[in-house]
């Protein structure tokens, strides 16, 4: 329970940056994903069970203040989570980079993900600048991830000592 | 002579001595030897103490004067700063005004009922064109109502809770809204695009609509009324089956500086499409 507000606390502040002050620093379309970084995150360093209930909480809330289908992220952060907590048992991703490429695939997955939502509803014009969008703001939201990641290591240590976490 | 005689009769010469000086000086206009002698020794010690004293008395009174130039300063400073702050409040709300003067010659030139509400929060994900107002069904806004801006249409409501309510933009692939060539008169379904503004479909091949014609709403959506202004045809192509034309439209308000919109107050599929509107514009 201890894991899931924390982890909680950090997907809402999230949430509201990605609604609100992000905007003011990056185009619209191309704002990092922070949410998708914090999902990657909690699959490195929560447990399975833990983890999960906050990545579906955290994909509800996405879907919400987003005009998404309800679930769709919901359901695009669990994938997500599950491989991620897969990936780093079998292959070690837990490094800088390796961190970045995961979260930047992640983000790839969800645009994918989404266009063929947007594409089943009717025609949807995919072109170069579709292409550009998704790519440009992956990597953005990749590079988000080096800063923000270790950020929460610091936050998650101090919080582990506070409350008497292992 | 005893020491007590000796010294009260020092007292009585030094006293007497001093009214005998005080008495006969009176009388006498010059200074006499003595007394010149003693000024002529006292005078240079005097000036230069008078020198010093004169240096350090304009050094403390301009240090002084350099605290009061400081704060004087620091005021000055403040009042700027102060006077900025205004400025750029003033600036805001002059704007804010010219904004809201504009929606409002909108609603009084088309007698709908509207509400006027504040751009407070963007779509979350950044995949969807989405925009959060803070208005909601307490205010009367429920989904499907259509939103629009002082340059033209805007988007529809899709959501919406007690106090703030989402709308979903014309640049969305989600939207779609009948529209008419004003110059032409002919109609398309204007739908949002993922590359760039909105594609407008379903043109009749025969059209003669050609870049830099306006949009606007035709009012046989359901949901936005007839006459609102939509945006401008950009290019034109003909569409995949060659059926049909298709336009590139740029959207005629800047979606991405909007602050501030006009919800237009209709029950879903039940607004009134006025006869005789474009008469009244």
């Amino acid at each position: 329970m201890k894991e899931i507000s924390f982890a909680l606390v950090a997907g809402v502040t999230a949430l509201f940056l990605q609604t609100t002050f992000l905007g003011l620093f990056f185009p619209f379309a191309h704002k990092p994903d922070l949410v998708l970084v914090l999902v990657v995150w909690v699959s490195l360093r929560m447990t399975l069970v833990s983890g999960m209930t906050f990545t579906f909480i955290a994909g509800i809330l996405m879907d919400t203040l987003s005009g998404s289908p309800t679930g769709l992220f919901a359901l695009v952060y669990c994938i997500v989570f599950v491989s991620c907590n897969y990936l780093n048992a079998t292959f070690e991703i837990d490094g800088l980079w390796g961190r970045a490429i995961a979260v930047c695939i992640a983000s790839l997955f969800g645009a994918v993900v989404v266009l063929l939502t947007r594409w089943s509803g009717g025609p949807v014009g995919f072109g170069f600048d579709v292409v550009r969008w998704v790519l440009l703001k992956s990597i953005i939201t990749g590079l988000a991830s080096m800063v923000m990641i270790p950020l929460m290591d610091r936050f998650w240590g101090g919080y582990s000592r506070v409350v008497g976490l292992r | 002579m005893p020491r007590s005689i000796r010294d009260v009769a020092i007292i009585i010469i030094l006293i007497g001595g001093s009214f005998l000086l005080i008495f006969s000086s009176a009388k006498k206009a010059d200074t006499g030897l003595a007394r010149g002698l003693l000024y002529s020794l006292m005078r240079p010690f005097e000036q230069a103490v008078f020198g010093v004293h004169r240096e350090v008395a304009n050094f403390w009174r301009s240090y002084i004067d350099l605290i009061g130039v400081q704060k004087e300063n620091q005021g000055l400073k403040e009042e700027i700063r102060r006077l900025k702050r205004d400025r750029a409040t003033f600036s805001a709300r002059e704007s804010e005004n010219l904004r809201l003067k504009k929606l409002l010659n909108i609603k009084f030139r088309y007698d709908f009922p509207a509400l006027v509400a504040q751009v407070i929060g963007e779509d979350a994900s950044g995949w969807y064109r989405t925009f959060f107002i803070n208005r909601g069904s307490e205010d009367g806004v429920s989904a499907n109502m259509p939103v629009t801006a002082a340059e033209g249409v805007v988007g529809r409501v899709v959501r919406s809770s007690a106090d703030m309510a989402q709308v979903l933009l014309i640049t969305d692939p989600n939207l779609s809204l009948d529209c008419r060539v004003v110059r032409t008169r002919d109609r398309g379904i204007l739908k949002g695009s993922l590359d760039r503004g909105c594609v407008l479909r379903y043109i009749s091949i025969k059209s003669k609509v050609e870049p830099g014609d306006e949009l606007e709403t035709s009012g046989l959506d359901g949901v936005f009324p007839r006459g609102l202004t939509v945006g401008r045809v950009d290019s034109v192509r003909s569409g995949d089956q060659g059926l049909f034309l298709e336009a590139h439209v740029i959207p005629a308000a800047n979606l991405s500086a909007i602050e501030e919109v006009m919800v237009i107050l209709a029950s879903r599929g039940g607004f009134d499409i006025r006869p005789g509107l474009e008469d009244k514009r």
